[in-house]
């Protein structure tokens, strides 16, 4: 990607932060596993079945804080409403109507324009005579 | 001239052929006659020799438009054979035939208003009869009639429109009008009413709105070869003697008429182009097709600048060769008394060349590169672009899109639907029929025509040629 | 195009009268096209083995014809030839849409050839417009036209002129409507063409003819495309999560890729149009390599509704394999050939506008949702009563899909010959921008 990406990234964080953020991360996990140790193997105890939790947190614990709800709620059926919508409304409904439309409004002011020809020759001079006249007025007296 | 002279000799000799006797040689003589015109016009070429005290005058310009409309009669013959197939009537046929090409060499060739008049009437007349030649067919008497009494309605106005310029600059030659009008006419109004109401008769003739009404009902009435040689040989000449008439007597005027011819193609291109929607009858989307490229021509003329004169010749002769072969089509179709576009359903499983050969043209007539439909588009486009036409081209590029739509029907019948019958159309590459009736015409007549609209580099660079000197 | 970037070119006079010749030549950007071409042209000839088309001489016929004007498009060196070759390409991929397309075909390929027309020949008045600018005798020929001077205001109009054509051929939004309809009732080789190759004719166009000659033009207008671009990202992707036809989810995808692509060209540096280059080509192997899934599943199963199948991975593991490696390909996995093109498109972008960059991010993600909810609906989950019967890959098959899938991981693991071949054309058309602006 040379010949792309002429800036690199130019900032990096001292070695003390780096070394402070592995240590700071491996003793939180020593402490967690040390507790969860006490917490059930130590007492022996088996967790509850799941309808018989408590509510509160250790209700929300299991139910993984709620994420997936939240995220179902927020995000994918938002999501998959709007795309229903997109796609029947304004896709179908507005704009492929409005390309689609322009065949038959053609044809319709096609059948109707038909009729000027009606095959009488009366009206056919008529027209021509309107015609004149019209070119007449319009190029010698408005303009 | 010399051609003029030779075709209407040989019209006098199809006259005779009855009395003398010699009908089944007539056909030939008549092909060998317009080849030997064809040779003299290019044999003339670059003279610029004026004739009878300044009635005609052969330039380049006249030169190639009379070469166009021979060789495009010389195609009809080839194509419209059984035109002359019943004996009793051959020797007139052919004679209004050629009267009509007279007439319209006169047309395109005219340096005076009387000669112009004398060619249109010839042509017209000509075509008249023409148009009601099948008599025992009430549509073709119908026709006929009508055309006549519209015709001659027009041909009123284009009278009364040369006896004003007459009477304001007191000469019918062209150049003599125009040094009249340079200098300033003696009453103004009088003469823009005279070009106005020439201009009417001519748009009459080439059919644009609002005097457009005959040309479907006319078209869709007379025999089928009629209706071919009524859309490429008069309308060609029509339009040679549209812009020879107002490119030089009246541009002094052009205040006056380029509006009108501007915003009359636009209408005309527009609404040939809706009204061709709506048809289910082949001959009469091509009538009104033809309304439309009518339409199109028109913007040359509005446009009036150096490629004019390239561009409406360009696209006289392709839209004709294109008219050519679909009218020849539907020739084949009308034999079996079927002239709807469903007629042609499932050609192309029948008859793949003939329904590969069917949507060239449409693809031609439609515009689309590269066949010689879009090169003819293109140099109008450029020349009315050129003039400052922008909302012009515009409509025209709009009414292109509508003509897709409806010369596309065409193809759709051809690839898409089931045939209507196994019985395959009698024409063009059909074997049986070619050696059945040695009808080696129909062949010859078809293969120069798809030559022309496909082998289209060739036929571009020749016709540039022709552009370059003719501009 | 100058002399230092041209690798190879020619002509001959054709129209002298009006400054129309036969020129061709090759730079950096057509070569990887002309190459993208004559990769996939014989893929998706390969691939068409076991579908039995009738007519097959008239089918590979225009298949072959269609590669003609392709290659033209990309090697045209005179603006009148490039839009013959634009429209010649058009003809051949209309006939195998409408004599072996699907029920609808013959509105779909009207409404197909008709919008797809109106851009075209607005693009010609545009250059002939420009065309008329050039010095007495006019010419086409692409120096000429490189050379016109045109007022903001003329630049402006020329712009919209050549955007449309380009635009509904891309297509950006809303000119796209013409283009899930097609993709759906062609036969699974049209839609490869449309979407593998003809769209690139688009942003090519707009590469080539578009950013050199209207740089105001682009000033003016360039942001008005990229929120059509975004609109057209979001939108395109949102709407695919909701098709349950195969087909009709990649015509969509597609559409949000390409927009991605076509705002990386509209950013106007160095990493959008690199972008834009790797990612042209790399949507083409995927999208084809999409595209001849679904129809691998059409032919088997007779059904391209998602809700119908399931569990097809149960009985070819082959195929769900290289299933999986086109899906990352498309997703822009790192590693794979859609990855490095999204990436600096999406640089690019940012460059141009952080704010947009973060929309037009949506498409990876996105992306990811429907493709991955498309696999598990047709390859895993509950076996579908009739994935029972569906049988391995052919040879034929197999070869067009191994190919495809090297391709993704060997453009996605060294992509520095693309980006080195497209760079010198690439960074003349950039500083040139940079001059003007």
């Amino acid at each position: 990607m040379q010949p792309v990406i002429w800036k690199s990234l130019t900032y990096h964080p001292s070695h003390t932060f780096e070394y402070a953020l592995i240590g700071v991360s491996i003793v939180a996990l020593i402490v967690i596993i040390y507790a969860t140790y006490i917490a059930y193997v130590k007492r022996g105890v088996l967790p509850e079945e799941d309808e018989n939790i408590p509510a509160g947190f250790p209700k929300l614990l299991t139910n993984k804080y709620y994420v997936d709800e939240i995220y179902n709620t927020l995000i994918t059926r938002p999501l998959d409403f709007l795309s229903g919508f997109f796609s029947t409304y304004i896709e179908k409904g507005f704009i492929d109507k409005l390309v689609n439309g322009t065949g038959p409004a053609l044809q319709g002011l096609s059948g109707v324009l038909r009729f000027a020809q009606t095959g009488n020759i009366g009206g056919y001079v008529f027209s021509m005579v309107v015609g004149i006249i019209a070119i007449l007025l319009l190029t010698l007296i408005v303009y | 001239m010399k051609a003029l002279i030779i075709i209407s000799i040989l019209g006098v000799i199809a006259m005779m052929a009855e009395v003398l006797r010699f009908k089944k040689l007539l056909i030939p003589i008549i092909v060998l006659g317009l080849g030997v015109a064809l040779a003299t016009v290019i044999m003339d070429w670059n003279t610029d020799i004026r004739y009878f005290n300044d009635m005609a005058y052969f330039n380049n310009y006249a030169l190639a438009f009379t070469g166009g409309v021979i060789f495009i009669t010389l195609l009809w013959l080839l194509l419209g054979q059984e035109y002359f197939h019943d004996s009793h009537t051959k020797g007139e046929h052919a004679a209004l035939i050629l009267f009509c090409l007279t007439g319209a060499i006169a047309m395109i060739s005219f340096s005076d208003l009387t000669f112009f008049f004398i060619g249109l009437e010839i042509l017209s007349i000509s075509l008249y009869v023409l148009a009601a030649s099948n008599k025992s067919d009430l549509r073709s008497n119908e026709s006929g009639l009508k055309y006549f009494l519209m015709g001659a309605f027009a041909t009123g106005f284009l009278l009364f429109g040369i006896a004003l310029i007459y009477g304001s600059t007191a000469t019918f030659n062209l150049i003599g009008i125009q040094e009249a009008l340079a200098k300033g006419a003696n009453s103004p109004l009088m003469v823009k009413t005279g070009v106005l109401l020439i201009l009417v008769g001519l748009l009459f003739k080439v059919s644009a709105a609002p005097f457009h009404f005959w040309a479907p009902d006319v078209y869709e009435g007379a025999p089928t070869l009629v209706t071919m040689f009524m859309a490429t040989v008069v309308k060609t000449a029509a339009f040679a003697a549209f812009y020879r008439l107002f490119s030089t007597c009246f541009i002094s005027l052009a205040d006056t008429w380029v509006p009108v011819v501007a915003v009359l193609s636009a209408i005309t291109m527009l609404l040939g182009n809706i009204m061709a929607v709506f048809q289910s009858s082949f001959k009469r989307m091509l009538a009104y097709s033809s309304i439309a490229h009518a339409g199109y021509m028109m913007m040359a003329i509005a446009a009036m600048n150096e490629v004019s004169a390239g561009s409406i010749f360009f696209y006289a002769i392709a839209y004709s060769v294109g008219s050519l072969g679909a009218f020849s089509c539907l020739h084949a179709m009308s034999k079996k008394g079927d002239e709807s576009i469903s007629g042609l359903n499932g050609l192309g499983k029948r008859q793949p060349k003939v329904a590969i050969f069917l949507s060239l043209i449409m693809f031609s007539l439609a515009g689309i590169p590269p066949v010689a439909g879009f090169f003819a588009k293109y140099y109008l486009f450029y020349g009315a672009l050129m003039g400052g036409y922008t909302w012009l081209v515009l409509i025209a590029v709009l009414s292109s899109l509508i003509g897709v739509y409806y010369y596309f029907r065409v193809i759709f019948a051809l690839f898409k639907s089931e045939p209507v019958s196994d019985e395959p159309l009698p024409m063009l590459f059909t074997k049986t029929l070619y050696f059945a009736h040695f009808d080696g015409y129909y062949f010859l007549g078809n293969w120069i025509v798809a030559c022309l609209v496909t082998k289209l580099n060739f036929i571009e660079i020749i016709l540039l040629i022709f552009i370059t000197f003719v501009s | 195009m100058t002399q230092g970037a041209e690798v190879l070119s020619g002509g001959y006079e054709w129209v002298p009268a009006l400054g129309i010749s036969l020129k061709v030549g090759l730079d950096g950007i057509s070569i990887l096209l002309v190459a993208l071409t004559n990769v996939l042209i014989p893929l998706i000839i390969l691939s068409s083995f076991r579908n039995n088309y009738s007519n097959p001489s008239a089918f590979y016929g225009l298949i072959l014809l269609m590669q003609f004007g392709l290659i033209g498009v990309f090697s045209a060196l005179d603006g009148f030839l490039f839009y013959v070759f634009w429209e010649l390409a058009l003809i051949p991929i209309w006939f195998i849409c409408l004599i072996w397309g699907g029920e609808e075909r013959i509105r779909i390929t009207l409404k197909f050839f008709i919008y797809t027309l109106t851009g075209s020949l607005m693009m010609l008045l545009g250059l002939i417009f420009v065309y008329l600018q050039t010095p007495v005798p006019h010419s086409f020929s692409i120096d000429a036209l490189y050379q016109v001077a045109l007022t903001a205001e003329m630049q402006g109009y020329i712009f919209w002129c050549f955007f449309l054509a380009f635009a509904i051929k891309i297509p950006v939004f809303p000119f796209h409507t013409w283009q899930p309809d097609t993709y759906t009732d062609a036969p699974a080789q049209g839609s490869m063409l449309l979407s593998g190759i003809m769209l690139k004719m688009g942003i090519y166009g707009i590469i080539r003819w578009m950013l050199p000659i209207l740089p105001e033009g682009i000033a003016a207008w360039g942001n008005v495309v990229m929120i059509l671009c975004a609109i057209s990202i979001v939108y395109a992707s949102i709407i695919a999560l909701y098709q349950n036809d195969f087909k009709r989810l990649i015509a969509y995808s597609s559409i949000a890729h390409v927009g991605l692509i076509t705002a990386g060209v509209f950013s106007l540096n160095m990493q959008g149009l690199q972008g834009s280059m790797v990612q042209m080509l790399a949507h083409g192997v995927n999208v084809v390599g999409l595209f001849f899934i679904g129809d691998i599943i059409q032919r088997r199963m007779k059904t391209r509704q998602m809700d119908n199948l399931g569990g097809l991975a149960h009985n070819s593991p082959v195929f769900s394999i290289l299933f999986i490696i086109v899906l990352l390909g498309s997703v822009a996995l790192p590693l794979t050939n859609g990855f490095v093109g999204e990436f600096l498109l999406l640089m690019g972008v940012y460059s141009y506008s952080s704010w947009l960059a973060a929309i037009c991010g949506l498409t990876v993600i996105l992306g990811a949702v429907y493709m991955f909810r498309a696999y598990q609906k047709v390859m895993l989950g509950e076996v579908h009563e009739k994935s029972v019967e569906f049988t391995g890959l052919a040879k034929s098959e197999k070869v067009v899909l191994i190919i495809i899938a090297a391709l993704i991981i060997v453009c996605g693991v060294y992509p520095k010959p693309i980006l080195s071949i497209a760079q010198p054309a690439l960074e003349e058309i950039v500083l040139n921008l940079q001059g003007i602006n």
